[in-house]
């Protein structure tokens, strides 16, 4: 069911790209989207074109989906016990893993059939501009990519002790395939060719597919496979590989103090965004001096997308970039606290003589911190990254440039407060309004969208570095603070006469809600 | 039973202790399905209080109004004499919770958890921390997601069992627990009420309640339907019925066991 629906908005993404870069211009390159969409083979054509812009973005999507599915079938049900009631019944022990992988590949067969199908559909709506090889290889790409990371998750599954563990690990696996492909792509290297995710776009749909890259794949996913099978015929059912470590057998005086104890639950969260978006920010900074050689090709479209100064331009893309991401740290950490109370621990916690709202503030400084720190390594990466690239004395103003961007971040995480502490039920929404202001500043300008529409996203207000003249920052900065301060007071009120837990596990479930 | 009678009579020598627990006509409704529909309860000064009823009843709804968790809709609360959802933080620092289904850290080792929840209730001196582990068998060095649901328990009862407090609100608290730690359990909160902690006592084991329980109170449908000694209950009981010894459970099935019938 979840599939399907996965399935049939991927089918609707692409009719709409389609049927926007008929009307959009043919010819936008540039080396930025090398990065985030590979090497772009035959964008000369409309297959080519839909493939680049929606495929490199696709690719590590759907390998999440394996990854997570697989984990999911295999150690999260020992985790829960499913697997040990299933286990005593009349199945083998490899049954479990073996239904998870074929299961996984049932599913990426699905979704790659969609996306075939949605090409194909799309060709016929157009004329036949889509050539049906073309569909059938970027399918085919589509349904590997799904398998070649579940058969990955799959070991990780063996050799972790705990669905989160192994899920992180498929992540990790996921996220270091794209980052190659991305690098080696920008620098034009032929070993692009050797990652996971780049020898599916070696595929070439639409333009001279070469079906070769197919063989690799399946010999991929046969050493991976046999692997998982062969570690897991070496361990216990609901344990990892990795044997369950012991710890210290007392805690340190500071975790009794809600701060404290944040902080400890949080601290791993927190250092892994910054360790990533530090690293993501060094990469985008050290690409920057080949984007601008290609801003000859850029045509007005491009031009009005990043502004009249390229340079600017895309350092204050990224800069936006990086405030939203930063903000979905905070998010993170805002829906841990979430967790805490649906979990009970908070009801625990809270039978002690603590405030609610002194777990409360702590709950928000952490993720403030978090929001912070992940901005800050950010700016920190890019700025390292453009000064080794492009070495042209602006490396303060870059990193101010990110960090300008705190205010309208700490904004979007203070609304995640209220929303978790007044009406938790409709918290996760709250993700809806990152993936929008995500969108604004990558596609807003070329979609055309109204500029009331584009000032919804907060991070739209914050003043873009260098200033022009006459330009204040202050006052946009202050009034951005003070929203994040106003939905903070809004919160604590709010969250002073909640019932806790609410929508609670043991509460009378109420029909019609 | 004899000396639990005694443990009772021996308070009430005292001037009139005010009730721990004092619940008048409580109400409590979330959306439209009520949850307490005028409980009363009451809870003396140093008595072990067993408070008994099915899936449903209310009785973990009843312990977070008096934690000030969540709110009543009418009717009277009051926990030492104050109001538990205005003085929660202050009420807070003179009693310890044992939640029916204990969730930990993940995280943390079990040895962790416990300083943790005990540092959260500024407690400084945890003098009965070491022997407790020791009689529950509980190897602190573990990481909580590996322990079962039993052993989650043994945690949070360390936890509160500790220190010295003045109330002891315990939510079934021996589920998961084996027969052995059961009765280790029951061990500690004789031993806590003999220290002159007061105990309420949510539980289904009604063999655990018959033997530690001074007072009882029955729930059903978020109503309080009988409440008294224990030994009253029992005799009440027994009267009725001569061919089988009176037990709590022979009281328990007479409210229960035929619906419709309060």
């Amino acid at each position: 069911m979840y599939l399907y629906f996965t399935a049939r908005a991927l089918g609707g993404v692409y009719s709409d790209q389609a049927a926007r870069e008929t009307y959009a211009a043919l010819n936008r390159i540039a080396l930025t989207e090398h990065l985030f969409n590979g090497p772009g083979y035959g964008v000369d054509t409309l297959g080519g074109i839909v493939v680049y812009e929606a495929g490199g973005y696709v690719l590590p999507v759907v390998a999440l989906l394996g990854v997570f599915l697989v984990v999911r079938h295999t150690r999260a049900a020992e985790d829960s016990g499913l697997a040990e009631l299933t286990g005593a019944t009349a199945v083998a022990r490899r049954a479990p893993l073996g239904a998870a992988l074929l299961l996984a590949a049932f599913s990426g067969l699905l979704v790659g059939l969609t996306a075939a199908g949605a090409l194909l559909l799309q060709s016929a709506a157009t004329g036949g501009l889509l050539p049906v090889a073309g569909c059938c290889a970027y399918g085919l790409g589509v349904a590997l990519a799904v398998a070649q990371f579940a058969v990955v998750a799959a070991v990780a599954a063996q050799w972790a002790d705990h669905a989160r563990v192994a899920n992180g690990l498929g992540g990790v696996a996921v996220g270091l395939a794209y980052l190659a492909r991305a690098v080696a792509d920008v620098r034009d290297e032929p070993w692009a060719l050797a990652t996971p995710l780049g020898w599916l776009q070696g595929l070439r749909p639409f333009a001279g597919e070469q079906w070769g890259w197919t063989a690799l794949a399946l010999v991929w996913l046969g050493v991976w496979a046999g692997a998982a099978f062969w570690l897991g015929a070496r361990r216990d059912l609901g344990a990892g590989l990795r044997r369950p470590r012991t710890g210290p057998a007392t805690a340190p005086a500071a975790w009794g103090r809600p701060l404290g104890l944040t902080w400890r639950l949080g601290r791993l969260t927190i250092a892994c965004w910054a360790a990533g978006l530090f690293v993501f920010g060094l990469a985008l900074g050290a690409v920057a001096d080949g984007v601008m050689p290609y801003a000859a090709s850029w045509d007005a479209d491009v031009e009005a997308w990043l502004g009249g100064d390229r340079t600017a331009g895309f350092f204050g893309l990224c800069a936006v970039v990086f405030g939203v991401l930063s903000a979905c740290a905070g998010l993170g950490l805002v829906f841990r606290a979430r967790a805490e109370e649906t979990a009970g621990r908070l009801e625990h916690v809270l039978a002690g003589p603590l405030g609610r709202r002194r777990w409360g503030g702590a709950q928000v400084a952490v993720a403030l911190a978090g929001v912070a720190a992940s901005l800050l390594a950010a700016g920190l990466g890019l700025a390292c990254g453009r000064r080794w690239s492009m070495n042209d004395g602006q490396t303060w103003e870059t990193l101010g440039a990110v960090a300008a961007h705190l205010p309208a971040a700490a904004a979007v995480t203070t609304l995640a407060t209220l929303l978790v502490a007044a009406w938790p039920r409709w918290a996760p929404a709250v993700w809806g309004y990152v993936a929008w202001s995500l969108a604004v500043p990558l596609v807003g300008t070329l979609l055309r969208l109204p500029g009331w529409a584009q000032d919804l996203s907060v991070f739209n207000h914050t003043p873009v570095i260098p200033l022009s003249d006459g330009n204040q920052p202050g006052w946009a900065l202050t009034a951005l603070a003070a929203l994040a301060a106003l939905l903070l007071a809004t919160a604590a009120v709010a969250w002073r006469h909640r019932d806790l837990p609410g929508t609670a596990r043991s509460q009378p479930r109420v029909p019609g809600k | 039973m004899d000396d639990s009678s005694t443990a009772v009579d021996s308070h009430s020598h005292l001037a009139p202790p005010e009730p721990v627990i004092d619940l008048r006509g409580v109400i409590k409704r979330f959306g439209p399905v009520t949850a307490l529909d005028g409980l009363d309860l009451s809870v003396k000064a140093g008595e072990i209080h067993g408070f008994l009823g099915p899936n449903g009843a209310g009785k973990s709804t009843t312990i977070r109004l008096l934690l000030g968790l969540q709110r009543a809709n009418a009717g009277r609360l009051c926990l030492f004499g104050r109001d538990p959802w205005r003085d929660a933080v202050a009420l807070h620092r003179r009693l310890a919770y044992v939640p029916g289904e204990v969730t930990l850290w993940p995280t943390l080792t079990g040895g962790q958890a416990i300083d943790t929840l005990l540092g959260l209730r500024n407690v400084k001196q945890a003098p009965r921390r070491a022997e407790l582990l020791e009689r529950f068998a509980l190897d602190p060095t573990r990481y909580c997601r590996s322990y079962s649901k039993g052993n989650r328990q043994k945690v949070a009862l360390v936890a509160a069992l500790a220190a010295d407090v003045d109330l002891l609100v315990l939510d079934e608290p021996t589920s998961g627990l084996d027969p052995l730690m059961e009765e280790v359990f029951q061990q500690c909160v004789a031993e806590a009420a003999a220290r002159g902690t007061t105990v309420l006592l949510s539980s289904h084991i009604l063999a655990e309640v018959e033997k530690l329980a001074h007072r009882v109170t029955l729930i059903r449908a978020g109503r309080a339907v009988q409440t008294g000694a224990l030994d009253d209950l029992l005799r009440s009981a027994g009267l009725g019925d001569l061919t089988a010894p009176p037990s709590l459970e022979s009281v328990f099935l007479s409210h229960y066991a035929t619906p419709g019938v309060p």
